[in-house]
């Protein structure tokens, strides 16, 4: 490793966005990926996951989560455990002193995340949760608004509906009875879908607008997957914000099925000025392609991942990309979230995406949650009280 | 003005169709006012059309946004589980709207630049009956939308649309 180079330690492995996030570090020159640890107590499938994972990248896997942060060669760790862990490995990093990449969102407690805060400003490391706030057609939203070309914003309607998984499955007919504290967990077959895709929308929001928010209405619902009903979370959800000026925002976040959108999903952008609105697409401009081969099919269900969530699952039923529309490249500079951060380490500023303004998007889910439980309008801040940890 | 009989005559032919299934939840966007003053009837008028398609009254609304600064929001809750997210604002010359309906089974999109202007309805008509139904129960919204920005908080509805 050369000196301009920073040793990245994983942290789980498959069967998490590590999957992906390992590839895009080690793609990037400036990182070398030194090995993969994990917290002593998980249970063996999550260890022979991870042992999976280091032989995939031919890395070292280390048992002892301390020993890995305490190596000099280490210097930015890639923080994918399970959503309950996420917050206070994240501070375990910070506290051993190394630069925290850490998956979304960062946690479902506000007390991890203010630790996990606290840990990563005391240290003073660079942290960033990871975030799709860098992608191309969401800068050009950026470029918008800053350019003052639809005057002062005044609203903005996002979606990040994602198009997978085997939908029609849910039990219809009756409002759902949310709950707060939400259940958190990645389960082999549900996520809290408000709460793992939605992040990425009020990431766009808080982004765009530069504002707090000031209240929160939630929603969530059980539209198209038993499996997600059965574990009583959400396959979907919308928020509707106030944010500080009478700025609004309303957001979508959810799984809608396979056969719901002829890409990877319903991912959009309004927004509202005072001298106009413009409307941008994560799908557009693009080409539409109509063939006589052989239509798109969802992949065999692997029971392993039966709802698509992880790339080496899906690779094992050998699922394929759809091919009807192919999206035109921006002209903008397109990043990876990854080689974003390694740009704040290197020059030694702040993320936009850091552990503060993660532990702000829980507290935004988290009285989204609350509101659809009471059925009322949430005030942030949350009471700490309210902390689901 | 606007037109969305005819979005909404297709919209109900494919969704009794059945090919997306039970249709579930309603996302709409559009810039189509000409002033500030038909923000409310049109956000109501949009509400209208979102329980044609969802087959349902909503049970619980919450409003955002300012018609004097030119946009509004509303969320619906509806009695069977469905929901809507509608919002409003100004076309200031380049009306456009995005349309997607999810379904059970799939889903249906629509997005354009061009909102049509609506046409002279013939009086004494089944289409002048229509509006007259539609004009009642889109004052019984615009009532609801305006207590709930008063408010700041969800209006329960009745069945009949009143507020609860």
């Amino acid at each position: 490793m050369s000196s301009q180079q920073l040793g990245v330690l994983l942290i789980s492995g498959r069967l998490t966005h590590q999957e992906n996030y390992a590839l895009n570090l080690r793609a990037d020159p400036r990182c070398q990926l030194v090995g993969l640890s994990d917290e002593s107590d998980v249970p063996p499938e999550r260890t022979q996951l991870n042992r999976q994972f280091a032989e995939d990248l031919d890395i070292p896997y280390f048992p002892d989560l301390e020993e890995a942060l305490a190596r000099d060669d280490v210097h930015l760790v890639s923080v994918c455990a399970d959503p309950e862990r996420r917050g206070r490995i994240a501070a375990r990093c910070a506290d051993a002193g190394k630069h925290v990449y850490v998956d979304k969102p960062m946690t479902p407690y506000l007390s991890h995340a203010a630790a996990a805060v606290a840990a990563i400003e005391r240290a003073g490391v660079r942290s960033q949760m990871f975030s799709s706030n860098h992608q191309a057609w969401v800068q050009q939203a950026r470029r918008v608004v800053e350019s003052g070309a639809i005057g002062e914003l005044k609203a903005i309607h996002v979606d990040n509906l994602f198009s997978k998984g085997p939908n029609g499955t849910a039990k219809l007919g009756t409002p759902r009875q949310a709950i707060y504290p939400p259940v958190i967990s990645n389960f082999v077959d549900a996520k809290a879908e408000l709460y793992a895709i939605g992040v990425y929308a009020l990431g766009f929001v808080c982004m765009l607008s530069g504002r707090a928010v000031e209240s929160v209405f939630g929603s969530t619902a059980n539209y198209f997957f038993a499996e997600h009903q059965n574990r009583n979370m959400e396959d979907f959800g919308f928020l509707s914000l106030t944010l500080e000026g009478g700025v609004t925002a309303t957001i979508t976040g959810g799984r809608i099925g396979w056969a719901s959108h002829p890409a990877g999903g319903a991912n959009q952008i309004h927004l509202i000025g005072a001298e106009g609105s413009i409307f941008l697409d994560a799908n557009r401009p693009r080409l539409e392609v109509y063939a006589n081969d052989q239509p798109w099919t969802p992949p065999e269900i692997n029971p392993r991942d039966p709802m698509g969530f992880w790339r080496t699952t899906q690779d094992e039923v050998n699922a394929q990309p759809k091919r009807t529309i192919a999206s035109l490249p921006s002209t903008l500079e397109s990043r990876t979230d990854a080689s974003y951060f390694i740009d704040c380490i290197f020059e030694e500023r702040e993320s936009e995406m850091n552990a503060r303004q993660a532990a702000y998007l829980t507290e935004i889910l988290l009285a989204g949650y609350k509101s659809a439980a009471e059925g009322r309008v949430v005030n942030l801040p949350l009471l700490r009280d309210d902390d689901p940890a | 003005m606007y037109d969305w009989t005819v979005l909404d005559q297709t919209v109900s032919e494919t969704l009794a169709g059945g090919r997306v299934g039970a249709p579930l939840f309603v996302r709409w966007t559009a810039a189509a006012a000409q002033n500030n003053a038909e923000l409310k009837s049109l956000l109501a008028e949009m509400s209208a059309y979102a329980e044609t398609w969802l087959s349902g009254q909503p049970r619980r609304i919450y409003a955002t946004g300012s018609a004097d600064d030119g946009h509004l929001s509303l969320a619906l809750e509806f009695e069977n589980g469905q929901s809507a997210l509608l919002a409003i604002t100004l076309a200031h010359d380049n009306p456009s709207m995005s349309l997607a309906i999810l379904g059970a089974r799939g889903a249906i999109y629509h997005t354009d630049s061009d909102v049509p202007a609506r046409a002279e309805n013939l009086a004494g008509g089944p289409e002048e009956r229509n509006q007259q139904s539609t004009v009642l129960s889109t004052s019984k919204m615009v009532a609801a939308i305006d207590k709930s920005l008063f408010a700041k908080q969800p209006v329960a509805l009745s069945p009949e649309g009143d507020q609860a």
